[in-house]
């Protein structure tokens, strides 16, 4: 009823492996298997004295009592420890799932022990718990098995022995039920299968299944039920690569007895027959994987051809906003040529000045690596030599150096960065030097810690003028203003270094440029 | 040539100009500009099929050459048909195409100077003195 009860409320829980019950469902039902095949030999077969139950087909070993109990007791413990972890996340040992464990394991220890100390002679070994038989050596060896598999599992750190064990059993108890295809006597040969039932073999191998479905996500396991293209074709297969040898060793087998060849040369028909096999297979692999690389390579050629398909269209763009801006300054000088106020012609060029800052930008954007970046030294520096060249700069004897630490910008933050610049160096040439007065402007912009600073200094006549923050005043204090406050940055004002001139700061946050391009 | 262009007895004093530029707009201030510096507008181009041919009949100081012309033959083409015969005509490029692959063919031909758009008339106007 317990175990019934346990099944129930597994089913309801965890993915895949058998559809419909899942890894875990899979393995209690595995475990619960195990314990009704030595459960039933037990009541019907020696207590009901029922031979069909012990020994399946006339002729074959029984499997004895100890055997059965045996299997009760592996199955149980794996049992008790998946009721353990019926929430089904975390891995971990369980007590009583591991005192049963010890008990089997002392179990097997003492029959192989018992076992080579009587010799061969089964019959009279008088240590079995039950009397009349002992275990057969392979059934001890498969439970030993089993019982160290029991205690190693939860174990993060055995998973590997676990796994070698688990394999190890499973590879052992599938020899035996083939040898039972094949040729019950000629198992029964073989010292280690010697008297081992049928069903022992059947529940054996059952068993280690469970016990390998506990860790689906380790090892060759975990390969077979994973959800990628190779394990899904490995699952398809499964059943063919697995059967096939056999029924090839079956036919064989018939063809020798109907004595249509003899057994050495059955030996050689196999042989060739399985190298075939493995050579086909590994053919396959080498077809499936020739696939996936043709697929990759057309893959990446897509992405290569969307990649360059990109740039050319952003070059386009960047190359229509230039003439875009072109024509604008068109349009601006058609109105000037026709105004004969110098106020008036000051404005129309003050605003191409601008227009031509922004122009900069996207001269620098067809030309840099990133299409979305400006590299802010070269940017400034061409700015300001088009500035020198637009105000005769030289011939004023105005020199103006630009020195701006290597920083890479995205064009938003360039722009705005542009215009603070424009305007600044306008600001310094128009009011620093009056009447013919030369010296020298100095444009800097360095990445500080914790602060990007912006800075003009100029040795002219000193600042006159109010805050740039205050009520009205000129275009060029606006733009500054909103600049300003674009890249949210506070500007001060003071005299230069040397107690002469202007200098004008503004102190932004380091980090303006990944807010402007994530924000 | 049969009118003699790419004489090396060239008029010092020759302040001719032939803009070619497929924008009407532009081409139109690139005239307006040119006569600001007294440079005198002989013809403006909007294609670049044939111009080549007719750049050699007039023979300017200066040619004003855009690099998209919206045809088969680009500004960068006529500039090498102009340099090919007559060397001493002085091709200013005034262009928005200024991806590396684009200078690089540019720089191929000999250009006089290459101006990038938005140009400032002090741009041009250095362009054309000296």
């Amino acid at each position: 009823m317990f175990a019934l009860w346990l099944i129930m409320a597994e089913l309801t829980a965890s993915p895949q492996a058998v559809p419909g019950l899942g890894t875990r469902g899979t393995s209690i039902a595995l475990a619960l298997a195990v314990c009704g095949i030595g459960g039933v030999v037990i009541l019907l077969g020696w207590i009901g004295r029922i031979d069909g139950v012990t020994r399946i087909l006339p002729g074959f070993v029984a499997m004895v009592p100890a055997t059965a109990g045996m299997l009760v007791v592996l199955g149980l413990s794996l049992l008790l420890w998946w009721y353990r972890h019926r929430d089904g996340r975390h891995r971990s040992t369980d007590r009583a799932s591991m005192i049963l464990a010890a008990i089997a394991a002392a179990w097997a220890v003492a029959e192989l022990v018992a076992m080579v100390t009587s010799g061969r002679d089964l019959g009279s070994f008088a240590f079995t718990l039950t009397p009349g038989a002992a275990m057969a050596p392979g059934t001890a060896i498969l439970s030993l098995l089993a019982a160290g598999c029991l205690l190693l599992v939860g174990r993060c750190k055995a998973r590997v022995p676990f796994q070698v064990a688990a394999t190890a059993g499973l590879l052992l108890a599938l020899v035996a039920l083939l040898g039972y295809l094949f040729d019950a006597e000629a198992l029964y040969e073989v010292f280690v299968f010697s008297a081992m039932a049928l069903h022992t073999a059947l529940a054996f191998a059952l068993l280690f299944v469970a016990l390998l479905l506990a860790f689906p996500d380790d090892g060759w396991v975990a390969l077979l039920l994973a959800e990628g293209r190779g394990s899904r074709s490995a699952r398809r297969t499964l059943l063919l690569t697995t059967l096939s040898p056999v029924i090839l060793c079956l036919i064989a087998l018939w063809l020798t007895e109907a004595g249509i060849f003899n057994e050495n040369f059955r030996l050689s028909l196999l042989a060739i027959l399985l190298i075939a096999k493995a050579d086909a297979a590994v053919l396959w692999m080498a077809h499936v994987e020739n696939r996936v690389e043709r697929e990759q390579a057309a893959a990446l050629r897509e992405v290569q051809r969307a990649s360059e398909d990109r740039a050319l269209l952003l070059r386009e763009v960047y190359h229509r906003v230039k003439n875009n801006l072109q024509q604008i300054s068109a349009l601006l000088r058609f109105e000037a040529r026709r105004i004969d106020d110098p106020r008036l012609n000051e404005s129309y060029a003050a605003m191409e000045r601008r227009i031509r800052s922004i122009g900069l930008v996207h001269q620098m954007l067809i030309a840099s690596h990133a299409p979305s970046e400006v590299e802010l030294a070269q940017f400034l520096g061409q700015l300001a030599r088009s500035l020198a060249t637009s105000y005769g700069l030289p011939e004023r004897g105005i020199r103006l150096d630009v020195r701006v630490d290597p920083l890479v910008v995205h064009l938003d933050v360039a722009i705005s960065l542009g215009l603070l610049s424009n305007e600044l160096v306008v600001n310094a040439i128009e009011h620093a030097f009056p009447e013919d007065r030369g010296g020298r402007v100095v444009l800097t912009c360095s990445d500080d810690d914790d602060r990007l600073v912006l800075a003009i200094e100029d040795d002219g006549v000193g600042w006159t003028g109010g805050a740039f923050d205050g009520p009205g005043g000129s275009t060029g204090s606006l733009l500054i203003r909103t600049m300003t406050r674009q890249l949210e940055g506070r500007a001060t004002i003071s005299p230069g270094a040397e107690g002469a001139g202007t200098l004008i700061r503004i102190e932004m946050p380091s980090d303006i440029d990944e807010r402007k391009r994530y924000g | 040539m049969a009118n003699g262009t790419g004489s090396p007895l060239r008029d010092p004093g020759d302040r001719s100009v032939v803009i070619v530029e497929d924008d009407v707009l532009i081409a139109e201030d690139l005239a307006w500009m040119c006569r600001d510096f007294d440079l005198s507008v002989l013809e403006t181009f909007y294609v670049g099929e044939g111009t080549a041919e007719r750049i050699l009949e007039l023979a300017p100081r200066y040619v004003l050459m855009d690099v998209r012309l919206g045809g088969a033959i680009d500004g960068v083409e006529v500039a090498r048909l102009v340099h090919d015969e007559a060397p001493s005509i002085r091709v200013v490029f005034v262009t928005g195409s200024n991806e590396p692959p684009t200078i690089q063919r540019i720089n191929e031909d000999h250009p006089h100077r290459i101006l990038i758009k938005p140009i400032a008339p002090q741009d041009l106007r250095e362009a054309v003195e000296g």
